[in-house]
C-alpha cells in the first residue's frame, strides 16, 4: 500500500508536469490588476447568462459538511438556473494540493474553499478572478461584514477572496473543576500568570505522585503560536505580517515569542501544564475527559464540548501575555471562497451568484447555528436561527466579542505568506522542541525562523 | 543473426501480449519515474510550473541539510526496529500456526487477518490504542501497575510507536508466506535429522530455518523495501513529529511536495531515496542471498 502512495504521489507530480508542459501558453499569467482602484474589468461583463452547472470543492466534513450541503440544496431549490454540486476534498490541506494539480490541468472547478493560510498562495498563484472585482462591478456592500474577518482578507485593501465561514480560537475550562479547588467557575484566567496560577491549584495528584489532572493543555498548534503573538501585539512577519508589502521574512524571534515559550515551558517543568502533542483532537479528548481542566481550542469545538463533556463547559478570551497589550487582539481563522480564473466566464458568474447567497443573513445565521463557525455578516444575528443558538449556547459571544473587541491592526490583521502551511508545520517543530527540553526558547525561535526565512527566500523568487 | 519474418512476427505477437501490462508500466512508472529525475533539476513554481535550471543545487541542499540527515537516522532506526522483529516474530509464529491440530485453520486465519487490513485502518485503530486520555494500551499496562509511555509524545516512544504499528500491519503477509514455506519442507527431510540425533532447537536452527531461508530472504527484501516507503502509518499517527523523530525519507518527500509545494527538491529527495532502495536491495541480493538455501 504505502508503495503505491510513493508511487501516486510521484505519479501526480508527473501528471501535473505533463498538463502544464501541454497547456503552455495558458491564459493567466501576470493577472492581478492595480493594487488601487476599481477591479470591475477582471469580472466578466453584467450581461453574461450564469452557467447552469458550477461544482464547488470544499473541506468541511461531519456535521459541517451537512451544513453545506444544506446550504447548497436550499440555493438550488430557490432558483431554476443554476445548480451547483459540491465535492468533498477531504481537510484543507488535501484540497490545496488537489487544486494545485487540478490548476495544472485545468480541471480546477469554479468555486473553491481554501483556509485562511492559504490566501497569499492562492494570489501568487495568478488563478484567482478576484472577489473585488465582482463586488466593485456589482456595487455590493461590505459594510454589514464583521471588521475583524473582512480584514483578514483584504490584501491592500482588496478581496481575493470571500470569507465564508469563521472561527476564532478561545480559552476553555472545566467550571466544576474551578469549583472543586476554590476558583471563581465565573471568572476565566486571561493572562499567563493567572492560567499559571490557576493550572497549579487545578493540577491533581494521587496518592502514588502520579497527576491525574493537569491544569491546562493545549495542543501544540501553529496557529495556537499565532494567536499568541497577536494577543502579544507582536508580529509574524515583515512587512506588516506580509500586508503592506510581500513578507521577505518572519520575525516571531522575538522577545514577545520567547515570552510565550517560556511561560509554556515553565508550565510543562513545573508539572501543572499537559503536553497532547500536536494531536488537536487528542488535546480536546483529554480535556472532555478530566485530563486538563483548560485549554485553547477553536469555536468551532465549543458545541462538541459542551454536548460530550460531563462537566459545565466554560469559555473565555485567548491567552495574553501578563501587561494585556493594548495593541493585541485575536486573528480569525476558518476559510474564504475563491472564484477560478480557469473557469469559463458563464461559471465565474453562477458562482458569484452563489457566494453573494451565501452571504445573505439568514444563510448565515442558520449556518451559525448549524456549525458553530459564526457568522460573518453582523445582521444574521437578528435571524431567528442565531437568536435561539445564542440562548443554548450562550458560551459562544465569548469568541464573537474577543473578535468584535481585538483591535484592528497588522498584528491582529494575522500573517500573510506564501509559505503558511511550512511554517506552522515548522512552529510546531520549534515548540516541541522547547517543550521536550532540546533546544532553549530563544535558540529554537532562531533555528525556525532561519530555516523560514530561506524557504521564503526560495518561494519569493519562485513566484514573483 | 538475421531476423527472419517468422522471429518478427512472433516478437510482435510477443509484444502484443506484452501491451497492456507495459502500457500501464510506462504511463505510472517509467514516465514519473523520468519526470522525477528530471524535475530533481528544476525548480518550480508552488503551482509546479518548471521555472528554472537549478543543476545540482537540489542535492547539494539535501546533503548539507539537517533535516536529512535526521531523516535517514530515522529511516534507519525505524528499519532496524521493524523489519528483523516483524520477521522473527512471523516465524515463530508460523512454526506454531504449522502444527497439526484440530481447528488450527481457524487460528491461522486470525493470525493472518492483519493482512485483510488497510494501514489506514491499522492506524487508526493503533492510534486510539495510544491515545493518551482513553487508550486501552496504557489502561491494560496499568492494570499490571505499569504506567504506561506517552506513546506519541516523547521522539523515541514515538518511532517504536510507529514501529509496533508496522509490525502489526505486515505480520499477516509474513505469516503467509513463511507459513507456506515451513509447508513446503519435505517430512522426510526431518525424519533424517532425527535418525541422525537432532531434537528441538537443534532440528529449528539446523533443519528449519536453512529450509525456510528463501521465504526469510523474500521476506527481508519485501519488508525493507515496504518499510522505507511507509507513509499511511507515518501520516495518521505522527506526522513526522515529534521534533521530526519519525520523519522518514518518504514522509519529508511528502511534505516537501505537498505541504511546502518545493517540487523540484522532493523529486531530489526521490531520486536519492530510489537509489538508496536499490542499493540496499542489491546488497541484499549479493550478501544475504549466498546464506539462502534454495531446493
Amino acid at each position: 500500500m504505502e508503495g503505491k502512495m510513493r508511487k501516486l504521489a510521484a505519479f501526480a507530480i508527473a501528471l501535473s508536469m505533463v498538463a502544464a508542459a501541454c497547456g503552455g501558453g495558458s491564459p493567466g499569467g501576470g493577472g492581478a490588476a492595480s493594487p488601487t482602484g476599481d477591479q470591475s474589468a477582471l469580472a466578466p461583463g453584467k450581461d453574461v447568462k450564469p452557467a447552469a452547472n458550477i461544482t464547488w470543492w470544499h473541506a468541511m466534513s461531519g456535521i459541517n459538511g451537512e451544513a453545506l450541503n444544506k446550504i447548497v440544496n436550499n440555493f438550488n431549490a430557490s432558483q431554476s438556473n443554476i445548480k451547483v454540486t459540491t465535492v468533498f476534498q477531504g481537510t484543507y490541506d488535501d484540497l490545496l494540493s488537489k487544486l494545485n494539480t487540478a490548476l495544472a490541468s485545468n480541471a480546477a472547478p469554479a468555486l473553491v474553499q481554501v483556509y485562511d493560510i492559504g490566501q497569499a498562495y492562492m494570489r501568487d498563484s495568478g488563478q484567482v478572478v478576484p472577489m473585488q472585482a465582482f463586488i466593485d462591478r456589482d456595487k455590493f456592500s461590505t459594510a454589514d461584514f464583521e471588521s475583524a474577518v473582512i480584514n483578514y482578507y483584504k490584501y491592500q485593501d482588496k478581496l481575493q477572496s470571500m470569507p465564508f465561514n469563521a472561527s476564532s480560537s478561545i480559552f476553555y475550562y472545566n467550571k466544576d473543576a474551578f469549583t472543586e479547588v476554590g476558583l471563581d467557575p465565573n471568572k476565566p484566567p486571561v493572562t499567563f500568570t493567572e492560567i499559571t496560577d490557576a493550572a497549579k491549584k487545578l493540577t491533581k495528584k494521587d496518592a502514588s505522585g502520579n497527576t491525574i489532572r493537569y491544569g491546562f493543555g493545549p495542543s501544540i498548534y501553529g496557529w495556537f503560536f499565532e494567536q499568541l503573538l497577536a494577543t502579544s501585539g507582536a508580529l509574524y512577519a515583515d512587512n506588516g505580517n506580509g500586508r503592506d508589502d510581500r513578507a521577505t521574512k518572519v520575525v516571531y524571534n522575538s522577545a514577545a515569542g520567547k515570552a510565550i515559550l517560556d511561560w509554556w515551558k515553565a508550565g510543562i517543568d513545573g508539572g501543572y501544564f499537559y503536553n497532547p502533542g500536536i494531536d488537536n483532537a487528542g488535546a480536546t479528548t483529554a480535556f472532555q475527559s478530566g485530563k486538563t481542566a483548560m485549554y485553547l481550542e477553536s469555536s468551532a469545538a465549543l458545541r462538541g464540548n459542551i454536548n460530550t463533556a460531563k462537566f459545565q463547559v466554560g469559555t473565555g478570551l485567548f491567552a495574553r501575555p501578563d501587561n494585556k497589550p493594548a495593541n493585541g487582539g485575536n486573528i480569525i481563522g476558518g476559510a474564504s471562497l475563491y472564484i477560478m480564473k480557469s473557469r469559463p466566464a458563464e461559471e465565474q458568474q453562477a458562482a458569484w451568484e452563489f457566494v453573494k447567497y451565501a452571504m445573505t443573513p439568514a444563510v448565515q445565521a442558520q449556518w451559525q447555528s448549524d456549525t458553530g463557525y459564526y457568522a460573518v455578516v453582523k445582521s444574521a444575528y437578528n435571524e431567528g436561527p442565531a437568536k435561539e443558538w445564542a440562548t443554548k449556547y450562550p458560551q459562544f459571544q465569548t469568541p464573537v466579542d474577543q473578535i468584535r473587541n481585538s483591535p484592528q491592526n497588522r498584528m491582529t490583521n494575522g500573517a500573510v505568506l506564501g509559505v503558511f502551511a511550512q511554517a506552522r508545520a515548522r512552529t510546531q517543530k520549534m515548540i516541541e522542541s522547547v517543550l521536550l527540553g532540546q533546544a532553549t526558547s530563544q535558540a529554537a525561535l532562531d533555528a525556525a525562523a532561519t530555516e523560514m526565512n530561506d524557504a521564503i527566500d526560495k518561494y519569493n523568487k519562485a513566484n514573483k | 543473426m538475421r531476423w527472419t519474418a517468422r522471429d518478427l512476427r512472433s516478437l510482435a505477437v510477443g509484444l502484443a501480449y506484452l501491451a497492456p501490462a507495459l502500457f500501464i508500466f510506462v504511463v505510472f512508472v517509467f514516465i514519473p519515474l523520468g519526470r522525477t529525475f528530471y524535475l530533481s533539476f528544476y525548480n518550480t513554481r508552488s503551482t509546479g510550473l518548471v521555472t528554472t535550471f537549478n543543476g545540482i543545487d537540489h542535492y547539494i541542499d539535501l546533503i548539507t541539510s539537517q533535516t536529512f540527515r535526521s531523516g535517514l537516522v530515522a529511516t534507519g532506526l525505524f528499519a532496524l526496529y521493524t523489519v528483523p522483529l516483524g520477521i522473527a516474530l512471523g516465524l515463530v509464529l508460523a512454526v506454531l500456526l504449522n502444527q497439526r491440530l484440530r481447528g488450527i485453520n481457524i487460528f491461522r486465519t486470525m493470525m493472518a487477518s492483519t493482512i485483510a487490513i488497510s494501514a489506514a485502518v491499522g492506524s487508526l485503530i493503533w492510534l486510539l490504542l495510544f491515545n493518551p486520555s482513553l487508550g486501552l494500551l496504557n489502561y491494560v499496562l496499568s492494570l499490571f501497575g505499569v504506567r504506561g509511555p506517552e506513546w506519541l509524545i516523547q521522539p523515541a516512544i514515538a518511532i517504536i510507536a510507529v514501529s509496533i504499528t508496522t509490525i502489526w500491519l505486515t505480520l499477516g503477509t509474513n505469516i503467509i508466506v513463511l507459513l507456506s514455506g515451513l509447508q513446503g519442507i519435505p517430512e522426510e527431510v526431518y525424519e533424517a535429522a532425527r535418525l541422525d540425533g537432532a531434537r528441538g532447537v537443534r532440528m529449528f536452527t539446523r533443519i528449519t530455518i536453512p529450509m525456510v531461508s528463501p521465504s526469510l530472504f523474500f521476506l527481508l527484501v519485501v519488508d525493507t523495501v515496504a518499510v522505507l516507503q511507509a507513509f499511511t502509518q507515518i501520516h495518521l499517527l505522527t506526522r513526522g513529529g515529534p521534533v521530526d523523530a519519525t520523519r522518514t525519507l518518504v514522509y519529508s518527500i511528502y511534505l516537501d511536495a505537498f505541504q511546502n509545494f518545493q517540487f523540484g527538491f522532493a523529486s531530489a529527495e526521490s531520486v536519492v531515496l530510489f537509489v538508496l532502495v536499490l542499493v540496499l536491495t542489491l546488497i541484499q541480493f549479493r550478501f544475504v542471498e549466498r546464506r539462502v538455501h534454495y531446493q
